[in-house]
C-alpha cells in the first residue's frame, strides 16, 4: 500500500488567525495527507487508463 | 456477567415478574453511579423515563396483550439526532445556548411508537467528525471494559450506555464505521443498514452520501427487534438458508490485511475463520477492489462533504469549534471538485467489482477494527486518513454492514468482526448474524465494571 503520509503540503491554505502555531502546524500536516490522497487517485486513474488502453489494443 | 435480553425482560413484563419502573429507575441510578468515570450520557429526562414506564407498568395490568415490540425498552440516543424536548448538542461548544427540538427524529419517533422509553442523549466526537477530545461540552467516553480506554467512535456513547447496561440499546449514526467501531470496542453488536433504508431526518448530517443511522445492541436479537422497529414497514424476517451452508466471503491474500492489523486482531481474525471453516461455514477467497483505491475513494469524498458541510460555519465562527474538529473539518476545502467527482465515479466502479466479487456468497467477513482499543489520549488528529479504515468500506458501498463481538484480547477488551452484506438484505445478513453469534458464543458477557450490580437472570 502506498504511503499517503508522503505528499507536498498544499500551499497557501492556513487556519484562521486564532489557531496558534501548534494548530496550524498540525493542519499543514493534515493538508499533506490530503495532497498524498489526490496524488494517489491521480495515480490510479493514470493506471485505470493505461489498463484500458492495454484491453482496446488487445 | 449477563444482562437480559429484549426478550427476556419483555417476558418478565408479561408475566409480572418485573416491572418496567422498577428496571428504569435502577438503569436511571446505573446511569448516575457511573457518570463520573464513564461520561456515557450527556443528558437525560429520569422523570420523564419514569412516568412513561409507570404508564406502561399501568397499561400491562389492564391488558397484557398490549405490548408492544419495544415495550418497556430503554434507549439511548446519540446527541447528534433530534429528541423532542431535549438539546442536541453533537457535543459541540457550537451549540451552547440552541434550545431543544421541537420534535422528534422519524426514527426516534418510531422507536417510541414501538413503545421504546428514550432515556436522554449520549456522548459522541463533535459532530460525530473530531475526537475523541478533551475541549468538548462533555469529556470522551470512557471504555466500561477498561476505564480511560478508548469505546470508539464517533458514537462512542451509544457503544457504552449499552455495554455498561445504562440502557438496552442506542441510536447511533455511521459515516466511516460510528456505530461499528464502538460495537467492536465494547463487545457489542452493531448494524449499519444500506444507504437510505432508514432516513436522516433530524440528523446532523456530517457527510451527505456516506451517513447512516443505525442501532447498537447487546445481541443480534436485540439489534434485530430495535431495527424492525425503525423500518416502516418492518422488513421481512430472514431464515437461515436451506439445503446450504452459509458462505462467507475471505479476501484473498495480498489484498492488504496483513499490513494492516495488528498482530492480536490479525490473531482473532485467523481464529474466527478456523472455527467457522470447522462449524461448516464456507470461507470463499475472492479478489476485491485494492483497499487503497478504497480507502482514496472513501477518504476524497467525506473530507469533502465535511468541508462542504461545515467548512462557512466553522470558519466564521473558529472558537466554537474543538481544535480537532476544525481542522478536520477544513482541510477538505483543497480538495477540488474534478477530484471530488472522480472519487464519486469511482465509487460506483468500486462498488460494483466488490459486489460482483462477493457474488452469490451470503457476506464477505472482515474485521470490526484493525487494532485493539487503546487509551483515550489526544489523538492524531487525521490519523485516520493515513491508513485504510476497513468500517468505511460500506459507507462507500452503502452496502449493510454488521458488526459482531468474538473475544476478548489479552487486556481484556473486546475484539470483533463485521459482516458486510448485500444491499437491502438487512434480514439475510441479521439471519447469518444469528447463526455466527451462536456458533462464536461471545454471548451477552457484559464487563467486568461497578456499574452493573445485578447479574440478571435470563
Amino acid at each position: 500500500m502506498a504511503d499517503v503520509t508522503s505528499g507536498e503540503p498544499l500551499a497557501g491554505h492556513r487556519l484562521p488567525e486564532q489557531a496558534d502555531a501548534q494548530e496550524q502546524a498540525e493542519f499543514q500536516r493534515g493538508l499533506a495527507v490530503i495532497a498524498a490522497l489526490l496524488a494517489a487517485q491521480r495515480h490510479q486513474a493514470h493506471a485505470s487508463l493505461q489498463c484500458h488502453a492495454l484491453a482496446e489494443d488487445a | 456477567m449477563s444482562a437480559p435480553s429484549i426478550a427476556a425482560l419483555q417476558q418478565a413484563y408479561r408475566s409480572g415478574e418485573r416491572r418496567i419502573a422498577d428496571e428504569v429507575a435502577q438503569t436511571l441510578a446505573r446511569i448516575e453511579a457511573s457518570q463520573a468515570a464513564l461520561s456515557a450520557y450527556i443528558s437525560w429526562d429520569a422523570p420523564a423515563a419514569l412516568a412513561q414506564a409507570q404508564a406502561q407498568d399501568a397499561l400491562l395490568r389492564r391488558d397484557p396483550a398490549a405490548l408492544g415490540p419495544l415495550h418497556g425498552v430503554t434507549v439511548s440516543v446519540k446527541d447528534n439526532i433530534d429528541v423532542a424536548g431535549m438539546v442536541t448538542t453533537a457535543c459541540s461548544h457550537s451549540q451552547d445556548g440552541a434550545g431543544a427540538a421541537r420534535c422528534d427524529a422519524p426514527t426516534v419517533a418510531r422507536l417510541r411508537a414501538a413503545g421504546a422509553i428514550i432515556l436522554g442523549k449520549v456522548n459522541c466526537h463533535e459532530y460525530a467528525f473530531g475526537g475523541p477530545a478533551f475541549d468538548l461540552p462533555a469529556p470522551p467516553a470512557s471504555n466500561p471494559w477498561k476505564p480511560a480506554y478508548f469505546p470508539g467512535g464517533s458514537s462512542s456513547g451509544s457503544g457504552v450506555s449499552v455495554a455498561a447496561r445504562l440502557c438496552q440499546a442506542s441510536l447511533g449514526t455511521d459515516t466511516a464505521g460510528s456505530i461499528r467501531l464502538p460495537a467492536t470496542h465494547c463487545g457489542l453488536v452493531g448494524l449499519k443498514p444500506t444507504y437510505g433504508a432508514l432516513g436522516l431526518g433530524g440528523v446532523r448530517m456530517l457527510s451527505l452520501s456516506l451517513d447512516h443511522v443505525g442501532p447498537l445492541a447487546r445481541d443480534v436479537d436485540d439489534c434485530e427487534r430495535i431495527y424492525q422497529a425503525l423500518c416502516a414497514p418492518p422488513a421481512p424476517a430472514a431464515a437461515a438458508p436451506r439445503g446450504r451452508a452459509w458462505r462467507l466471503a475471505v479476501p484473498q491474500p495480498g489484498w492488504g490485511l496483513e499490513d494492516l492489523l495488528r498482530p492480536e486482531v490479525a490473531g482473532m481474525f485467523t481464529a474466527v475463520q478456523a472455527q467457522l471453516a470447522a462449524a461448516g461455514v464456507t470461507l470463499v477467497p475472492v479478489a476485491l477492489p485494492a483497499l487503497q483505491a478504497l480507502h482514496v475513494a472513501s477518504a476524497l469524498i467525506m473530507m469533502a462533504e465535511v468541508a462542504y458541510v461545515f467548512g462557512p460555519a466553522v470558519r466564521a465562527d473558529f472558537d466554537r469549534y474543538g481544535r480537532v474538529f476544525r481542522s478536520r473539518a477544513l482541510v477538505g476545502e483543497r480538495i477540488p471538485a474534478h477530484s471530488y467527482l472522480q472519487a464519486g465515479q469511482d465509487r460506483l466502479q468500486l462498488t460494483q467489482a466488490l459486489m460482483a466479487a462477493l457474488g452469490d456468497v451470503d457476506a464477505l467477513l472482515l474485521p470490526g477494527a484493525a487494532s485493539v482499543a487503546g487509551p483515550l489520549a489526544q489523538v492524531d488528529t487525521f490519523y485516520f486518513l493515513k491508513e485504510a479504515n476497513l468500517n468505511a468500506i460500506a459507507n462507500l458501498t452503502g452496502q449493510p454492514a454488521l458488526a459482531l463481538p468474538t473475544a476478548l484480547s489479552a487486556d481484556g477488551l473486546p475484539m470483533g468482526i463485521q459482516l458486510l452484506g448485500h444491499h437491502h438484505q438487512e434480514s439475510r445478513l441479521l439471519a447469518l448474524g444469528r447463526a455466527l453469534e451462536a456458533l462464536l458464543a461471545f454471548g451477552h458477557r457484559c464487563p467486568p465494571s461497578g456499574f452493573t450490580p445485578t447479574p440478571a437472570s435470563e
